[in-house]
């Protein structure tokens, strides 16, 4: 079945996007491997990461869950090649990530920062510079933003101008930008697709329907997504819980919550805002 | 690039403006060096007839008709007269050092304070940046003293020529229409270029914003992270070399077209020169003037043609300045400032405060729809009460409108009873202590970061350490310390996000304001610290009415009372328990968070 989809794919894409899909069958598998890795900030006493080891194989979605300041953006920035390790491995595909040219990297992650970009251009640039093979195909883009919940300034037209540099450039809502932002990840057809705290700017309806949305959006794709809104951990394959610069729990929702960790305690005192029990004063 | 937009062309424009304001600011500097133009263009212009006397005598000595002492006369007085505008130079130095170029602050006091009273709305602007920046580089570019000296400069240039054109004259009466004809065509086709260049530019703004956007987005330090991670440099550089490389042409062949006409011109000032010289050689010929004067003649002819493109150079120059003093005076002008109390008398804070609003209506601007539509409510002092409501339904928007930022476009705020139109902004801000969801982290210390909430009691350490107790943050204040630098920019020490959210808390609670308002407080902060504030937030807003926004409805369950924005109205009002019951679009927004955690 993977094959014959597979095939499919390739037979209408572009020499870039071919690449690309021979890139990823050339490894054999294209997960994605922390093994004691070690990071402080350049310039800065604290070490952020004091030996961080987990495993992300092809596919899962994993959520990377931990307190303010724990390393989950770090984590993130290590797997995007932004900065190196100071010492451990990350390998990807069992290939140290070192070797990966800046292409290899973006075949194999697209990242949406939470201090995403909104660029001052028209919409369809916005979302297919996420994979600039895509940039004339509006179906393609059409569909992502689909997916990514973002019909609605899908209907402005692609050709629209958006932010405030010319005159009939119109300027889109705050959520609306990061649903943008979303599209233009899952265009990218990466292996991996890293979201970096997806919903902050969203409403409760919103931040719903992009779980619900969740597991077929990212068929595709694996995923890691880094949020403080515990929904979206339950959603995941595994779990990945970071505190004191270190992996401190690694599970489902289901192991995590009867081991009664730390993730426990964090799904508990979110909770507690929406279960009814005693009103505290 | 100066904004287009406006009226008109002339170089004088700002002219009367700016010699008012350096005469306010520096009286004695700006005379001294005034009167050293002055003096300096009646020294080229009599510089001229010395010269043209000198060569005179000189010949008629060498004649036989004129005697040593007058040579060595007129000779003593051109030497002495080239000493002259060493002299005055050393003397415009002096001037200059002692002081002129420091009063630029006087200019940058007049710009904050046209920012700081500033309506918050135009802050939504992006081109208003622009306009400040531009202003700013205006002013340290010493922009506006510049465009004032290219006028004065102007004196000596105009006197030399007045003076060659009269001694000219004086020679001959016919070498007068000839020198002028063919000088003017330059002059004419300098004023044509300009305008044409002016409104090019003006065309070209667009473009010209693009290209520097686009060039701001391939060297930002937040775009620069993301460009490089989605592969996506190359494209921008393309689009930036495209809009650059066509701004380019565009300039390039306004250049050439202008280059054509202007060697058209100065072939006619050649065949101008060349005329006057057959002229001056016929004159000679035929007795009408002396050896000397022909000598004085042709130099003169010489003198001319440097003038004039000296003038028409510095015309061109002088209108590029204009444009550049407009950056400032242009903002300064554009500007409706808001009534402020200026008296900076102590503002009593109100003990409590109850809001009502009434019928409020706003739109961001007149061609976009209406983002609230006939909004009323009351919150009674001391309540609770938490804003919801889907995105786009107008929950920011009337944040801004309830502390001030923005007014509306019809309706009232009332607080305790007085229309908020009514107050000064001083009063009216002291009535909220606001805490953003994109606060600023000062990179101050610790103390000014909570202290600035009141910043006239800094540095009552008790009070600081109160106000950190109740936001949560009093283990940060004992492990950094009131008084240490925070922040990366000054290596000082870096607060992780939900930290800075503490602190900035302790701000708004420091300023002890009747009402807080709270915007999106823990959307950015994980379960335990969000947990923390918010628990901590039943007792922070003890006697004090609250009001926040937010997306997370968990908090509506420990508050007064819910207002239920949709599309820009009011949709629902009540308590938690009512509205969940009501089945409405409260119970929607809670349901839709409330089932990922149940089950």
């Amino acid at each position: 079945m993977r094959v014959y989809s597979r095939f499919r794919c390739i037979s209408g894409l572009s020499p870039k996007q071919v690449a690309s899909v021979i890139f990823r069958q050339f490894l054999n598998e294209y997960s994605i491997v922390f093994d004691d890795v070690h990071f402080t900030y350049p310039g800065t006493d604290r070490e952020i990461l004091s030996g961080v080891s987990f495993e992300i194989k092809e596919g899962e979605h994993s959520a990377l869950v931990g307190v303010n300041g724990a390393g989950k953006s770090t984590i993130i920035k290590l797997l995007c090649g932004l900065y190196k390790p100071d010492s451990g491995r990350i390998l990807v595909g069992g290939k140290d990530l070192r070797e990966f040219s800046d292409a290899d990297r973006n075949r194999f992650c697209a990242v949406v920062f939470q201090d995403f970009c909104s660029y001052e251009l028209t919409l369809r640039e916005n979302v297919a510079i996420g994979n600039l093979g895509a940039m004339d195909d509006d179906q393609k883009i059409l569909s992502v933003m689909d997916m990514a919940g973002a019909e609605e300034v899908a209907g402005l037209g692609l050709e629209k101008s958006l932010g405030r540099l010319t005159e009939d450039s119109i300027d889109i809502s705050k959520g609306q930008w990061q649903r943008v932002a979303i599209a233009r990840a899952l265009i990218s057809d990466a292996a991996f697709i890293i979201l970096d705290e997806p919903t902050a700017s969203l409403d409760p309806v919103a931040e719903s329907r992009m779980y619900e949305s969740f597991s077929s959006v990212m068929r595709e794709h694996g995923s890691i997504i880094v949020s403080h809104r515990l929904a979206s951990a339950k959603l995941a394959d595994k779990i990945i819980v970071i505190d004191g610069g270190v992996t401190a729990e690694i599970g489902s929702h289901g192991e995590l919550m009867e081991r009664n960790g730390l993730y426990a305690r964090m799904f508990d005192e979110q909770r507690s805002w929406y279960v009814d029990s005693e009103v505290t004063e | 690039m100066s904004t287009y937009e406006n009226k008109s062309s002339s170089n004088f424009r700002y002219l009367g403006r700016i010699t008012k304001d350096l005469f306010t600011i520096m009286p004695f500097e700006v005379s001294g060096i005034l009167l050293i133009k002055i003096l300096s263009a009646a020294a080229a212009f009599v510089q001229v007839y010395i010269s043209a006397a000198f060569f005179d005598i000189a010949c008629r000595f060498f004649e036989g008709t004129a005697a040593a002492s007058e040579l060595l006369g007129i000779c003593a007085v051109f030497i002495a007269f080239l000493a002259v505008p060493f002299v005055l130079e050393l003397l415009q130095l002096f001037i200059n050092n002692i002081k002129i170029f420091d009063k630029n602050h006087a200019f940058k006091d007049r710009l904050l304070e046209k920012i700081a009273s500033a309506p918050l709305i135009d802050f939504e602007d992006s081109e208003f940046y622009n306009k400040i920046s531009r202003a700013g580089s205006c002013v340290s570019g010493n922009g506006l003293l510049n465009y004032f000296y290219g006028f004065t400069d102007f004196f000596p240039v105009i006197f030399r020529f007045i003076g060659v054109i009269s001694v000219i004259a004086s020679f001959h009466v016919a070498f007068i229409p000839i020198a002028v004809i063919s000088i003017i065509p330059s002059f004419v086709s300098k004023w044509v270029y300009n305008k044409a260049l002016y409104n090019m530019k003006r065309r070209q703004t667009p473009l010209a914003r693009r290209r520097d956007y686009l060039w701001g987005v391939l060297t930002g330090v937040n775009t620069v992270k993301e460009l490089r991670v989605l592969g996506s440099e190359a494209y921008f550089k393309k689009i930036w070399t495209e809009a650059r490389d066509e701004c380019l042409d565009q300039d390039f062949r306004m250049d050439m077209k202008a280059a054509d006409v202007f060697l058209f011109c100065d072939v006619i000032k050649f065949l101008g020169f060349a005329a006057s010289v057959a002229l001056a050689v016929y004159f000679v010929g035929n007795g009408s003037i002396s050896i000397g004067q022909f000598s004085a003649c042709i130099a003169a002819f010489g003198t001319l043609q440097a003038s004039t493109a000296d003038i028409a150079g510095m015309i061109t120059d002088q209108n590029k300045k204009a444009d550049y003093a407009g950056d400032y005076y242009d903002f300064i002008d554009s500007m409706e400032t808001e009534t402020a109390d200026s008296s900076h008398a102590h503002i009593d804070i109100p003990e409590h405060a109850d809001i009502e609003v009434r019928n409020l209506c706003f739109a961001y601007s007149a061609n976009m729809p209406q983002v609230l539509r006939n909004i009323s409510f009351t919150i009674k002092s001391g309540e609770r009460v938490v804003i919801v409501g889907e995105n786009g339904s107008g929950k920011t928007t009337l944040s801004k409108l309830i502390n001030g930022a923005f007014g509306p476009e019809s309706g009232q705020i009332l607080i305790n009873g007085i229309d908020c139109a009514a107050l000064s902004r001083e009063k009216r801000y002291s009535i909220f202590s606001v805490i953003q969801q994109d606060f600023v982290r000062y990179q101050l210390s610790l103390r000014e970061n909570i202290g600035l909430g009141s910043p006239d009691d800094m540095a009552d350490d008790l009070r600081l350490i109160d106000a950190s107790k109740r936001a949560g943050a009093s283990d940060i204040v004992e492990r950094v310390g009131l008084d240490t630098q925070l922040g990366r920019e000054f290596d000082g020490v870096e607060l992780s996000g939900g930290e800075w959210q503490k602190i900035v808390i302790a701000r708004g609670l420091y300023k002890d304001a009747p009402c807080i308002i709270l915007d999106e407080p823990t959307s950015a902060l994980d379960p335990l610290v969000e947990n923390e504030i918010l628990s901590n937030m039943v007792g922070m807003t003890i006697g004090k009415t609250s009001v926040i926004f937010s997306h997370r409805v968990g908090i509506c369950k420990y508050t007064d009372r819910i207002i239920v924005l949709r599309a820009g109205e009011v949709a629902e009002v009540g308590t938690h328990t009512e509205l969940l019951q009501a089945g409405g679009e409260y119970a929607r927004l809670w349901n839709e968070q409330a089932k990922w955690y149940t089950n």
